[in-house]
């Protein structure tokens, strides 16, 4: 029994030091300059522990009891530290004021720890051994901790699951202690269940300490995620209730099935419909096929190219049932050539030319997206298209983001194109901007339109192109590689829209 | 003592010891799966390192030295004849040979022991992507050398004029986002330190950045900018050349510029672009860093830079275009003969290691001037030229554990860090990003001599060059080492000339003359300065000396 007490001083002096070099470690990695880190952190903890010591004198009776529930508080505290730190780092205004209360706490509970096994061992053992025994005990464990924790734990395990695994151990010393000493802890049930759901709590995190990402993921969405994929480019996912399908690009809603024809009509049949018999039309992006979609309404178009990054994208929307119920199988029609390479390169690098031009990328929310909303890219597109033909370019809100969306049209017209700006409502996206740009003949809006269509008409079209004050034309820089002038507007007006 | 009564239950030993085997059992059991459910493996990801160290072949430089004493080698028959040689295929040597063949003459040869050419604008070639072996950027050049903004509009990089001033290529300037600082914990979007400075170090950059502005364009009494680049234009007005004879961080200390902030600021600047501490960095040329580059563009800021993923080597690479031909590699000179007519080279094929006499009417030495002693009789050892070592290494990574909390941007450095940080070397792609990315690392090991760096570099195993370099990028992305596929690195034992006190205005002129024994010598180390500006105008004036005797 009294092995048992020595074991659990050896355990719970290197779960104590672990818990100290987690959060050194942590401190120093998140707040830089280890040296001051690691002593702060280290003064605190032991200063905690003098705490610890000191409240230890007002236990006095039910001490099993109290040693009980000290681990059982240890193990969790402990357990969820790096858990904490990590994830609070970028949602705390004073990441310091919650690191040093996190060592606080563990400092205290493990300054209660020693004195208290002293005490419950000071009648069973001669107090001159007991002093002698329990310390020894204590610094071993320290000097175990300390080796192991750089050689081992933080390389194989890394410092969130180290803490879980010692937190299972406290809680583990707790739970013995309950099975060894059934008579002393007579009628504390409460306590077997509260140690046994610690320690499947904690050995939860332990085992979903690195798919916790994927947790938060399904938490952010409303509906049913019926499909997600990394690809090397980016994260689609797609959602589905019983009324709608949703696509998701790096958690960025593309469309849903239930208004994005008022995107895609807007899109594709305001500049197409204005042609004289186009025959060839160029999508850059889109790989979802409802744009190619709209394009096959007219019978004079013989070929579309088109051009995505991913070919997930474009594989899941040739072959998924849902999808192709969705884009009428319009990417595996044989007018329509899908090639998997990237937009920039391609305009770079190949010389067709096309009647019509859609460019229809997701948002620029990064400066990799940026890149393909710049002079350059729309220089380069100048030289992809027919001598009367018409660009088009999927613009952002002019509502939410309207120097994001005066900023793109500004940008096509510095690349040498004159630009027709219009915007329309889509229920789930709200004012929604679309950019149609010309080399040399003006646009004129179209005199009819293919049939069966479910939003545009000329009616509808004639108010796209009048923009009220609240998103009407002002002043910006345009868009460069070098100044990335669109990414900052963007950046900037969303985060405004949506906090 | 009286303590409250404890209801103990005695159980006997062998029941103590068959609860603790027990519960023993289940912590087992409990960590087994745990660890089958998360499919932890120990140690998955292994870390390819690769050397690409070229000490091997330059100490053959310095063997061969001790054998090749005159007279004392076996006779080779001479295997060939040219009327220049060029030895060394770094930017001055390739310099020469671009000018050489632009002006109609074709008979010469350059010589290079590596096996690309380029020399401190060698790079790195992998799937991975490209990287720099040494020099990465170039900054938009002044507005007062013709010579060089020929060459760049020669080669596209400058497209077209407005307002007198000339247009770069936008694809070649430094794409947004420049740069990024990690200061305690904090991201910020400069390298000049500004996130959490109390007012005092504020207030000590900004007087800083005063007088290095009003430096840019300040004349001598000779009427010469003070700071100019090639460094020979600079003005020779006495007031400002004695900034030769104390450190940049004495000069710094003497205006009270004492905060931490600025003198870090100050030494990164001179380890990154001399290799050398600014103890060590005369204040002369630690302000030429800052006040030189003057230069102005139609379509960039001031302080823009020009840059690729292979760094320099585009540069290196547009200057060999038109001279492949002319380009031996792999071809180590080790001696060099004064003859009735011309010179004899003696040369070593490092890919089969034979050797071979080149006999030509001129050589034109380009390499590093501390090596000529090796290989010339009678050559000066310039004693006041330093080099520092370096290690360059270049880690693919996945991305994502680069921009956790901030965008990753073309150069990344942490403040009060001894390293140089890291380039992003996809940065310039105008292709969207993907999940992996090639870094490249920097360091210059200025703490000590540059003999004792040396010394210490010379131990170094991949697994030393490893642990270096994962330890000093976890400071950045404590997560980086399980992100990591691979290190190629390369240890230069002579990073570069260190433009230390006294060195520029003095030591260099009396110890590296631009010919000796009827031999012309060209390279950035003639000017004291290793940027690619220099190497660039050393190659050209020397070809111009030497278009007069062709």
């Amino acid at each position: 029994m009294n092995l048992f007490y020595f074991f659990s001083v050896f355990i719970v002096a290197t779960c104590g030091l672990i818990y100290e070099l987690v959060v050194g470690a942590i401190a120093s990695y998140l707040l830089g300059d280890s040296v001051t880190q690691f002593s702060t952190v280290i003064g605190t903890y032991l200063f905690a522990m003098g705490v610890g010591s000191f409240l230890s004198k007002f236990v006095t009776k039910r001490l099993v009891h109290t040693f009980i529930k000290v681990e059982i508080l240890i193990g969790l505290f402990g357990g969820f530290s790096a858990t904490i730190l990590f994830a609070m780092f970028d949602h705390v205004s004073s990441f310091r004021t919650l690191l040093y209360s996190v060592i606080m706490i563990i400092g205290i509970l493990v300054g209660v720890e020693i004195p208290l096994v002293m005490k419950i061992l000071k009648d069973r053992i001669e107090f001159n051994k007991l002093v002698s025994h329990v310390f020894s005990f204590d610094y071993i464990g320290a000097l175990l901790a300390s080796l192991a924790f750089p050689l081992i734990l933080v390389p194989y395990l890394g410092l969130i699951r180290t803490s879980f695994l010692f937190g299972m151990l406290n809680v583990g010393v707790a739970l013995m202690t309950l099975i060894l000493f059934k008579g002393e802890t007579r009628g504390s049930r409460s306590l077997v269940g509260f140690s046994i759901i610690s320690l499947l709590v904690l050995t939860v995190g332990f085992v979903f300490s690195e798919r916790i990402t994927q947790f938060t993921e399904q938490m952010a969405y409303n509906d049913q995620v019926i499909y997600s994929h990394s690809t090397h480019y980016q994260r689609i996912l797609i959602t589905k209730n019983p009324h709608e399908l949703k696509l998701f690009l790096n958690g960025n809603l593309q469309f849903s099935s239930r208004d994005e024809y008022r995107y895609h009509e807007p899109l594709v049949h305001t500049g197409l419909a204005s042609l004289k018999d186009p025959k060839k039309v160029l999508i850059l992006g889109g790989g979802d096929g409802l744009a190619v979609r709209e394009v096959l309404k007219y019978p004079s178009v013989e070929k579309i190219l088109l051009v995505d990054l991913d070919d997930k994208m474009t594989q899941i929307f040739k072959t998924n049932d849902l999808l192709t119920a969705l884009n009428q199988k319009s990417l595996t029609n044989p007018k329509v050539e899908v090639l998997n390479g990237d937009a920039f390169e391609w305009a770079k690098s190949t010389f067709e030319k096309f009647d019509f031009v859609i460019v229809d990328f997701p948002d620029p929310t990064n400066f990799s997206l940026g890149k393909l909303y710049t002079q350059k890219f729309y220089a380069s597109l100048a030289s992809h298209l027919t001598e009367n033909g018409l660009l088009v370019v999927q613009s952002t809100s002019p509502f939410v983001a309207r120097k994001s969306f005066w900023c793109i049209a500004e940008t096509i017209q510095a690349a040498g194109f004159k630009t027709y700006p219009y915007h329309v409502y889509v229920p789930s996206f709200g004012e929604w901007g679309f950019v149609i740009a010309s080399l040399d003949k003006d646009y004129k809006q179209p005199e009819s339109y293919p049939a069966d269509l479910k939003f545009v008409n000329a009616k509808v079209s004639d108010d796209m192109f009048n923009f009220p004050p609240d998103m009407a034309y002002l002043k910006v820089d345009v868009n460069k590689l070098n100044n990335q002038a669109l990414v900052k507007y963007f950046e900037d007006e969303w985060a405004h829209y949506t906090h | 003592m009286s303590g409250p009564i404890i209801h103990t239950k005695k159980i006997n030993r062998r029941q103590f010891v068959n609860r603790l085997a027990l519960s023993g059992a289940g912590v087992g059991l409990l960590s087994y799966s745990a660890i089958r459910l998360t499919g932890w493996q120990p140690a998955t990801n292994t870390i390819r390192v690769t050397s690409h160290n070229l000490d091997q072949k330059a100490h053959l430089i310095r063997k061969a030295s001790a054998v090749n004493s005159p007279g004392g080698s076996p006779e080779v028959a001479i295997e060939e004849k040219v009327d220049v040689a060029i030895i060394g295929a770094g930017i001055s040597g390739l310099t020469v040979g671009y000018h050489l063949k632009k002006s109609g003459y074709e008979n010469f040869k350059i010589f290079e022991m590596n096996t690309s050419a380029g020399g401190n604008s060698d790079y790195f070639s992998s799937a991975d992507g490209k990287g720099s072996w040494g020099a990465h950027y170039l900054p938009i050049i002044r507005n007062d050398d013709p010579i060089l903004k020929k060459f760049l509009i020669d080669q596209g990089i400058i497209v077209g004029e407005k307002d007198n001033l000339p247009i770069y290529n936008e694809e070649y300037l430094c794409l947004d986002p420049h740069e990024r600082l990690l200061v305690r914990g904090h991201w910020q979007d400069s390298l000049i330190p500004d996130y959490g400075l109390d007012s005092e170090s504020a207030r000590q950059i900004s007087e800083f950045h005063k007088l290095t502005s009003e430096f840019k364009n300040k004349k001598g009494r000779d009427g010469k900018s003070v700071f100019s680049i090639p460094v020979d234009d600079s003005s020779q007005d006495p007031e400002f050349l004695k900034l030769d004879q104390m450190s940049f961080k004495e000069f710094l200390d003497q205006k009270k510029w004492n905060s931490e902030a600025i003198q870090w600021y100050a030494n990164y600047a001179c380890q990154d672009d001399f290799g050398t501490s600014f103890e060590n960095t005369s204040a002369w040329a630690g302000l030429h860093y800052f006040s030189a580059r003057n230069g102005k563009a139609a379509n960039t800021e001031e302080q823009s830079v020009v840059t690729w993923p292979e760094g320099n080597g585009f540069l290196s690479e547009a200057l060999q275009k038109s001279i492949k031909d002319k380009i031996q590699l792999n071809s180590s000179v080790q001696n060099i003969e004064k003859t009735a007519i011309g010179f004899k080279i003696r040369i070593q094929d490092l890919s089969i290691g034979s050797m071979k006499i080149v006999e030509a009417r001129k050589v034109i030495y380009c390499l590093p001037r501390f090596t000529a002693s090796y290989v010339i009789n009678n050559a000066t050892k310039p004693e006041a030229a330093q080099y520092y070592p370096w290690l360059i290494a270049h880690v693919a990574v996945k991305r994502n554990c680069l921009e956790k909390n901030h965008h990753l941007s073309w150069d990344t450095v942490k403040f009060l860090e001894k390293d140089l940080g890291y380039i992003n070397n996809h940065h310039q792609y105008l292709t969207q990003d993907k999940d992996d990315v090639l870094i490249t690392f920097y360091y210059a090991f200025t703490e000590g001599t540059a003999k004792e760096n040396r010394t210490k570099l010379s131990t170094w195993t991949e697994a030393t060059v490893k642990d270096f370099v994962v330890q000093h990028l976890k400071k950045y992305h404590p997560d980086i080492e399980s992100n990591m596929a691979s290190i190629d690195y390369r240890i230069l034992g002579h990073g570069m000339i260190s433009p230390s006190i006294d060195f520029l205005w003095s030591k260099r002129k009396q110890q590296l003359p631009r010919e000796q024994n009827g031999i012309l010598f060209a390279h950035s180390d003639m000017s004291g300065i290793s940027i690619f500006e220099e190497a660039f105008h050393q190659g050209y004036k020397t070809f111009l000396k030497l278009k007069e005797s062709l």
